[in-house]
């Protein structure tokens, strides 16, 4: 917690005892405002309910912004647990003498309390007793000794016994829980590790190794067995532990880490936040010293013409490479000294054993793992619980309407006691007072119960976040909160609230007393002040200063002319009066702001949308209210003249819509309330429904007729002629019965560290700087080659193509013809390197090298594939990919043939070359829930807003009630039976209802549809807006029942009122 | 003789229960009204006058005895029948207007023929008909809050006597006026009665108006405690 974020509850506890100083100075003011407050025990429940949604919100955002961090943060402590920093290399091992070096450092010393060294390599294994295999584990080597100061496994046993590992022989292991668990092992079993060997660009060049180890301790995964500093995203990892001999045996680096880890002094907060010190400590240890190291040059195929060293930054002066025992004369190589890459002019041949021997300056890198993950979950907290509030913004802000609407008619219907106590000497301050008490307690009582609800929201929420989230990872998130986050939902909650109610009392305590006392209107509003023209010219001069200052800004655009014309307006009211201005300035509002949605929206970032985009949503529903409650007459005849051709029903529709449209400003706070958390569930779903997906055209989308999407670790020549040498006289046939069943097409995947877009915006070849990537924007990208049997038969979509093709196989075909320079890209990977179809591109390869261009002729409406689309041959020239190399597999299995046993099987067979399966279809559903989940998520914070919407209505028709007795009376007296009082106050709470649901409908439906346009639109063919009428009709039905549940009972005490009572209450 | 009579009222007691509280506000009332006939009812305030309007007119219901309108017990009508027959039998017109301040004159003053099933067409056209016959046809755009005390009377006058009412009930019609309005307003309502032979029954302080009806009923503590025509 900060200090800043302590002057929220600071603030609250400064007015509540401002409130409590001024309640012991005055007491009968105090107890006025207290006993307005329990008055009507029934309204003012209602009126806390409506009040307490804002507050639910915020405090819900919170809660699933604590879980999350706590999930994050426990989980870092659990993996990391005395690891606070980790030395790696991105280009492979480094020589020992770097561990040396800062193990030998007084001074580095003194900062920390542990240093140990790893070799850490990705592994396919096999449990040879229970059959069951494991396509991607990782094998830890370390050093037992120096690994003590990070403490001890585990063991399974009751005791718990913990073991340093150093009694490890040569071929045992310990292995984690969860691999054990995924191997079904046993203590004793044998594992048959298989392995690529040699430095490797994608895993090409490698020979396949392996070795068997037996399992002697099974630890649980807690402390260090459950660290591993390969561990990326994935939430298991199946670690196996091995002496540091055996690791640096195994994979052929004598002498040679891959990781250091170091635990900082300090308990467990100290610790974290040394490790800026020690991180700079490391990296001046490390700048201008050389290290030794040396390589065996993977020579993938004859003729191939580069290889790559460990280190980036070699001593060029250094290296000396041998080739079968010979030194190869420096003029027959270069040396990219960026990447490590040799380019030799003189091919090498399959065969020749190439030897590297260099000095490299330091290339590594320092990660401050902890603090950096603590930071992130941090972050994550922020954005995240940010991102749900902007979510439930309208929500919000439909709170804070009805806040100023329960007011504003508490006001109104005490006028006349107000202007009593005016009379009687009671000052406007007294009044305001009065209503602070009121509001103190109203305020106070909704935002402890809201932020009560959020708890309850919040934990509901997680239970949503927990269902897409074990889809992706199996992960699972406690339910946690923060005390202080409670405290900062209700300070929030608290704070609109009060300083709503500050603001309306100020408004309603101007009352005229003689006015007030006798029940007289308020007379129109005086046009001949010069106040409203003075603020105009002011709004019109601060639009302008911020034009001519900000005009870049999207909000700029999008607010400023909406400004000017607001000024406008004000400054021409006292001429033109309320109808033509407001009119005027309104439908002004509506149509710039629909149309800088229309131009804007396009170029702005994702990034970037939510404030404009919650900006936009207000703009276009409050003026298109105000547009309407300002041209009211015709709609009233409209609505006489149809529903009252029933005669019976004339009078009562009538009565029912003449009251909300004279009340304009209530009417309007309520129309606006109920149209902007409408407007939002209708963009929902709009947005959800375009986003949503059959099953079958999603796999087959996906998919395009394959089944199983394979990738192994190890790239090969042909699937269907595998083996590997893990002896030198023994040779292992690697096949699968699975290959009888289906049909396989294999695919070469290289990678490209740059992909230069040459007809981008601003791109130098047009003139302009290069490309600024946004956040969520890469500028490297894989490059999958593929033949025409990739394509042919198959139902790729493409979602954008060139005119000059007739059709989407003329595409394909151009991209696989020999000769060809045209490429594809699939959709994700267009997105993510802004490349459209007709651009032309080049690549740059792992080298260095810049390919020629290449001209995308389409984009592929797919993301299995994630990247550009070209033929093999060219693949295997621009990025020397000799040869028939391939590491993805689109597998389509006969009919008849079960897809997971295929999967499977290909899993178990190709385990020794890494091979992992994904069922396409089972992909599709996944994605398919997880997105389901998602708008569930939002919907329900979006109904979430309804509640405060037909909670403002219930507590509207309590108090037209009230306020209406007398002419409840008349209407009697005149001939209306008690049920068409009943309906004309039904029909008069349907009326506004049904306003803000036609507003929020019609504004979403355009709003939605202009987004869709110029963001959503050429993400793919298949993408269509579809009004989701069926899902709007439902919300509207959710919506008219639960107003008619909670307006019925006052409706019906209206029409219960006896004529002489009501009449009575006037005279 | 007794078609002849429009109201009816036989030993009428009226208890108000306040909390463990009873005020008898009308302690045996006995009254008939005859045909075309003007009444005015005067008293002290608090004395029961508006209670027994209200009783009278079917807006309230008695505690113990009768009360006949046309020959019809009202405690024999339901609530719906007593309604209908307000819409189409009475008219009201009140001290304090009590007016629909969301509607304009005119819609005011058609609202009885609306309520009474009259076409929307044929219920504009005789309440500007009537609007003209108490001087408003200027002002029957206007909304009530933009009328003067009284504009607003005549309204209600014209509202009362839209639907050709056989009885109309007048609760301090002239209270909130000064003199010189007052005068026309009950020079109209007199033009008006002659014009219509409607039976007036009207609750006043003021004895000017008293004057104008065809007898004074006097009130004091829920009775009758004195009568006097008027020649």
């Amino acid at each position: 917690m900060e200090t800043s974020e302590l002057i929220l509850p600071l603030i609250v506890l400064g007015i509540i005892l401002v409130m409590l100083a001024l309640g012991i100075f005055n007491k009968g003011i105090a107890k006025l405002g207290l006993r307005n407050f329990s008055r009507h025990k029934g309204h003012s429940a209602i009126s806390i309910a409506g009040l307490l949604v804002g507050t639910s919100i915020i405090c819900a955002s919170l809660v699933v912004g604590d879980s999350i961090e706590y999930f994050i943060v426990e989980d870092t402590y659990d993996e990391l647990y005395l690891v606070d920093m980790v030395i790696s290399s991105d280009n492979g091992p480094f020589n020992d003498t770097l561990f040396t070096v800062l193990n030998n450092d007084a001074a580095l010393g003194d900062l920390t309390d542990g240093m140990a060294p790893l070799f850490v390599q990705s592994v396919s294994l096999r449990d040879e007793e229970t059959g069951q295999f494991e396509p991607t584990a990782t094998v830890i080597g370390f050093d037992a000794e120096r690994d003590a100061d990070f403490g001890n496994f585990i063991l399974l046993d009751e005791d718990k016994t913990e073991i340093l590992g150093n009694d490890l022989g040569t071929n045992d292991t310990i292995i984690n829980m969860a691999l054990a668990d995924s191997l079904d092992a046993s203590l004793g079993d044998t594992l048959l590790l298989t392995y690529s060997l040699g430095s490797t660009y994608m895993g090409y060049g490698g020979e396949i190794h392996s070795r068997t180890l037996t399992i002697m301790y099974i630890a649980d995964d807690v402390g260090k067995t459950r660290f591993n500093p390969n561990r990326g995203m994935s939430m298991d990892t199946y670690n196996v532990f091995v002496n540091m001999d055996t690791a640096q045996d195994m994979f052929q680096q004598p002498g040679m880490y891959t990781n250091i880890k170091i635990s900082n002094n300090g308990g467990i907060q100290d610790s974290v936040d040394n490790s800026n010190e020690v991180r700079y400590t490391i990296e001046m240890l490390l700048t201008d010293q050389t290290f030794a190291g040396s390589d065996m040059l993977p020579i993938v195929m004859p003729n191939q013409t580069f290889s790559m060293l460990s280190h980036g930054n070699v001593v060029n002066s250094s290296l000396v490479l041998v080739s079968n025992g010979t030194v190869i004369p420096a003029a027959d190589y270069e040396i990219n000294q960026d990447t490590g890459a040799i380019t030799f002019t003189a091919p090498p041949e399959m065969g020749d054993v190439i030897f590297a021997d260099y000095e490299f300056a330091y290339p590594l890198e320092v990660s401050m793992e902890k603090l950096d993950r603590l930071e992130m979950a941090q972050n994550i907290n922020e954005m995240l619980s940010t991102f749900l509030t902007i979510f439930g913004s309208f929500a919000i802000l439909a709170g804070v309407i009805l806040i100023i609407n329960i007011f504003t008619m508490l006001a109104e219907e005490r006028k006349s006691e107000m202007g009593m106590a005016r009379a009687v000497g009671m000052k406007r301050r007294h009044l305001m007072q009065s209503f602070l008490f009121e509001g103190l307690a109203y305020g106070a009582v909704a935002s402890a119960l809201g932020t009560l609800a959020g708890v309850g929201i919040g934990a509901f929420l997680i239970y949503l976040i927990n269902n897409i989230a074990s889809m992706l990872a199996g992960v699972n998130i406690p339910f946690h909160f923060e005390t202080f986050s409670l405290i900062k939902a209700f300070s929030l909650g608290f704070l609109i609230t009060f300083g709503t109610i500050l603001l309306t009392s100020w408004k309603i305590s101007k009352l005229n007393i003689i006015r007030a006392i006798r029940g007289i209107e308020e007379p129109e509003k005086s046009r001949k002040g010069w106040k409203a023209p003075l603020m105009g010219i002011l709004l019109v001069l601060m639009s302008l200063l911020f034009y001519v200052e900000l005009w870049d800004e999207f909000l700029v655009k999008m607010l400023v002319p909406s400004g000017i014309m607001v000024g406008i307006a004000l400054i021409l009211w006292r001429w033109a009066g309320d109808r033509i201005t407001i009119s005027s300035a309104s439908l002004g509002v509506f149509l710039y702001t629909y149309y800088s949605i229309r131009t804007y929206f396009g170029d702005t970032g994702m990034g970037d949308i939510e404030l404009p985009f919650i900006m936009s949503g207000i703009l276009i529903v409050l003026s298109l209210v105000l547009l309407i409650m300002y041209n009211s007459r015709p709609i009233i005849m409209l609505i006489v003249n149809t529903l009252g051709v029933a005669k019976k029903l004339r009078p009562t529709v009538m009565t029912a819509v003449s009251y909300p449209l004279t009340k304009k400003f209530r009417t309007g706070m309520s129309v606006a309330m109920f149209a902007l958390v409408v407007y939002m569930i209708v963009m929902l779903s709009v947005f959800s429904n375009i986003f949503v997906m059959d099953l079958d055209e999603e796999t087959l989308k996906q998919g395009g007729g394959y089944d199983i999407f394979a990738q192994a670790q190890v790239p090969i020549m042909d699937i269907y002629d595998v083996s590997y040498t893990p002896t030198l006289n023994q040779t292992i046939e690697v096949t699968s019965d699975a290959l009888d069943y289906t049909t396989i097409t294999q695919i070469a995947v290289a990678m490209s560290t740059n992909v230069e877009n040459l007809n981008a915006e601003g791109n130098e070849n047009n003139g302009g700087p290069p490309p600024i990537f946004e956040f969520g924007f890469m500028s490297g990208s894989m490059v999958y080659g593929i033949d025409q049997n990739f394509h042919d038969g198959r139902s790729f979509e493409l979602s954008q193509m060139m005119e000059l093709f007739e059709n989407e196989e003329d595409a394909w075909n151009s991209v696989t013809e020999p000769g060809s320079r045209n490429i594809l890209f699939n959709s994700m990977g267009a997105m993510m390197t802004e490349v459209s179809a007709g651009d032309t591109v080049t690549f740059e390869t792992f080298t260095g090298n810049v390919t020629d261009e290449y001209l995308v002729v389409g984009i592929v409406d797919q993301n299995i594939i994630n990247g550009a689309i070209m033929s093999r041959e060219n693949l295997n020239a621009d990025f020397n990919m000799a040869g028939m190399v391939n590491s993805m597999f689109l597998i389509e299995v006969e009919e008849g043939h079960d897809m997971e046993a295929a999967a499977m099987d290909f899993e178990k067979d190709f385990a020794a070359i890494g091979m992992n399966t994904i069922i396409i279809r089972e992909m599709a559903e996944n994605t398919m829930e997880m997105l389901n989940s998602m708008f569930v998520l939002f919907e329900i914070y979006l109904y979430m807003g309804l509640i405060v919407g037909v909670a403002g209505l219930g507590i509207i028709t309590i108090r037209s009630v009230v306020e209406r007795t007398p002419e409840i009376g008349i209407l009697r007296a005149l001939g209306f039976t008690r049920s068409n009082i009943r309906n004309a106050f039904l029909i008069e709470i349907l009326f506004i209802a049904t306003m803000g649901v036609v507003i929020g409908v019609v504004t979403g439906i355009l709003v939605s549809h202009e987004i869709f346009n110029v963001m959503i639109s050429d993400m793919g063919d298949n993408i269509e807006f579809i009004i989701p009428w069926s899902k709007i009709i439902r919300v509207t039905a959710i919506a008219y029942v639960a107003t008619i549940l909670c307006t019925i009972i006052p409706a019906r005490n209206a029409a219960k009122i006896a004529p002489a009572e009501a009449l009575r209450y006037v005279g | 003789m007794t078609n002849n009579i429009m109201v009816e009222a036989t030993d009428v007691h009226k208890t108000y229960k306040t909390g463990t509280v009873e005020v008898n506000a009308l302690r045996g009332v006995d009254l008939t009204v005859r045909r075309g006939e003007m009444i005015a009812i005067m008293g002290p305030s608090g004395c029961g006058k508006t209670t027994l309007l209200n009783l009278l007119s079917g807006l309230d219901d008695v505690t113990s005895g009768t009360v006949k309108i046309e020959g019809t017990d009202l405690s024999q009508m339901t609530d719906n029948k007593k309604t209908e027959h307000r819409a189409q039998r009475m008219g009201f017109i009140f001290q304090f207007y009590n007016l629909l301040p969301v509607l304009t004159a005119v819609e005011n003053v058609e609202m009885p023929l609306l309520v009474s099933g009259i076409p929307a067409k044929e219920a504009r056209k005789r309440a500007i008909e009537i609007m003209k016959i108490v001087g408003l046809e200027k002002v029957m755009d206007s909304k009530p809050g933009a009328l003067s005390g009284g504009e607003r009377q005549r309204t209600t006058i014209a509202r009362a006597l839209i639907n050709e009412p056989a009885i109309v009930w007048g609760d301090e019609l002239t209270g909130d006026l000064d003199d010189e309005t007052a005068n026309g307003i009950m020079d109209l309502v007199e033009k008006l009665r002659r014009e219509t032979n409607a039976t007036f029954v009207i609750v006043t302080h003021n004895p000017e108006i008293g004057k104008r009806a065809d007898k004074i009923l006097f009130m004091r503590s829920g009775k009758f405690v004195r009568e006097e025509k008027n020649v």
